[in-house]
């Protein structure tokens, strides 16, 4: 069942990335790692960067980090994507974005939309149980399926001629699928399924493949 | 009360005007985002150069944080301003800035201090599980003293402007630690001393000149 679910995004994203990079008008630029938090979690990514007029594509994989328990005082529960296994910790990512060069600036700025998916387990924090410092954590289902979509913004600086710096924001709307054990006690979700608000923020390094980045003097 | 505070505001007031009498050249206003041992806070500081080095003093706004504490700690004790005057508190940093070849981006290094006087929040976790959980404040103020290695980078934006993003290690210094002390036997004489780090990132708005980027 799980495996099912790894092998459609792996041939959806394999053919995906195939029929983009085959476009004549397709050039591999950039490779981005970024360090994000966002709904799901937060991850290290590795993206590959094409650019095709005045967009840039980036098709990549989020690889997420494990945290420590924390909750909010204005929640009843913890809840958070928690990989189980190994491969769980590994996501999609697909980001496009608009890049814009304003006169007198050697940063420029982009907006787009970037998604990401979470395969993975839920965990939920009881917390009665925390004041003993044995918390119980009650895992849903594995593998839930978090989808997040994004609008984005930031701005990209030149470090050296073949870095530059990334930083953004964004704000958007996860999908949640499979949300099955955690009905009994949130029946948020009478058939499986539910949306969220989610926001991110990142920051990250693009290396540019092929040329110089060429700093601009106004 | 009233006293300690205008002690500080009249030394800052004194150590700005002889460093600015002597070799010292205002050149940079820098505002920051900083998360430390202290607290989350946004930072306002007038930077002057002399020679290889930049100095920068300001201050500190703290922004109060909502309750969240981890799995690990039996108490959550974090600074907490009781009153609007002690969310501001005094930051001074000195940088060394290097530039590399082939680099647009410079880095740097220093020291950096930075003083709170605010209460310290507790929370009785009984009520946690009902949402209900109470809040223990310490005598107010209590004074963290932080002092931090920093390393960073400055990356240019446009002539005028800079980012800054940095890191540091170091340690914190805690007086007036009264109060707790029925809970934690640490600082018997009423201070103690914490391990700190900080992480932050700014801008840099150059007043005077155009900022020069090194396209060796």
């Amino acid at each position: 069942m799980h495996s099912k679910y790894y092998l459609v995004i792996i041939f959806f994203t394999f053919f995906f990335t195939i029929a983009c990079y085959s476009q004549p008008n397709f050039k591999l630029q950039n490779i981005n790692i970024d360090f994000n938090e966002n709904s799901i979690g937060r991850s290290f990514q590795l993206q590959l960067q094409a650019k095709t007029g005045a967009l840039l594509t980036s098709v990549g994989l989020r690889y997420q980090e494990k945290l420590p328990v924390r909750y909010n005082f204005g929640n009843l529960f913890y809840r958070k994507m928690y990989p189980v296994k190994l491969i769980q910790h590994f996501g999609p990512i697909l980001e496009i974005s608009y890049n814009y060069q304003p006169k007198n600036f050697y940063a420029s700025f982009f907006a787009g939309y970037k998604t990401e998916v979470g395969i993975m387990a839920r965990r939920i924090l009881k917390l009665d149980d925390i004041r003993t410092r044995t918390s119980t954590y009650y895992h849903t289902k594995s593998p839930m399926v978090r989808w997040d979509n994004q609008f984005i913004v930031g701005s990209s600086m030149p470090i050296t001629p073949k870095i530059k710096l990334r930083v953004y924001g964004g704000v958007g709307v996860s999908g949640l699928f499979k949300v099955v054990e955690e009905n009994q006690s949130f029946p948020e979700a009478p058939n499986g399924r539910m949306h969220e608000f989610s926001a991110s923020y990142g920051c990250g390094l693009s290396y540019q493949l092929f040329g110089k980045n060429v700093l601009n003097k106004g | 009360m009233r006293l300690t505070y205008y002690s500080i505001f009249f030394i800052t007031v004194l150590v700005t005007q002889s460093i600015s009498a002597q070799n010292f050249k205002l050149q940079n206003i820098e505002v920051d985002f900083n998360e430390n041992s202290i607290g989350r806070s946004l930072q306002l500081q007038l930077q002057a150069k002399t020679g290889p080095l930049y100095t920068s003093i300001g201050l500190r706004y703290h922004l109060k944080q909502r309750f969240s504490f981890d799995h690990t700690a039996s108490y959550y004790q974090t600074m907490y301003p009781v009153n609007f005057i002690q969310r501001f508190g005094p930051i001074l940093k000195v940088i060394y800035e290097f530039q590399p070849k082939n680099f647009y981006a410079s880095f740097f290094c220093g020291f950096k201090t930075e003083l709170a006087f605010m209460a310290r929040r507790l929370i009785n976790r009984d009520g946690t599980g009902i949402l209900s959980p109470r809040f223990l404040h310490t005598k107010s103020p209590m004074i963290r003293w932080d002092n931090l290695l920093i390393v960073g980078s400055i990356i240019p934006v446009s002539p005028k402007i800079k980012f800054r993003i940095y890191a540091g290690v170091g340690g914190s210094g805690l007086f007036r630690i009264v109060e707790e002390n029925h809970i934690f036997l640490a600082a018997l004489n009423g201070r103690t001393s914490d391990y700190a780090t900080t992480i932050g990132c700014g801008l840099t708005y150059n007043l005077f000149d155009k900022n020069e980027v090194n396209t060796n």
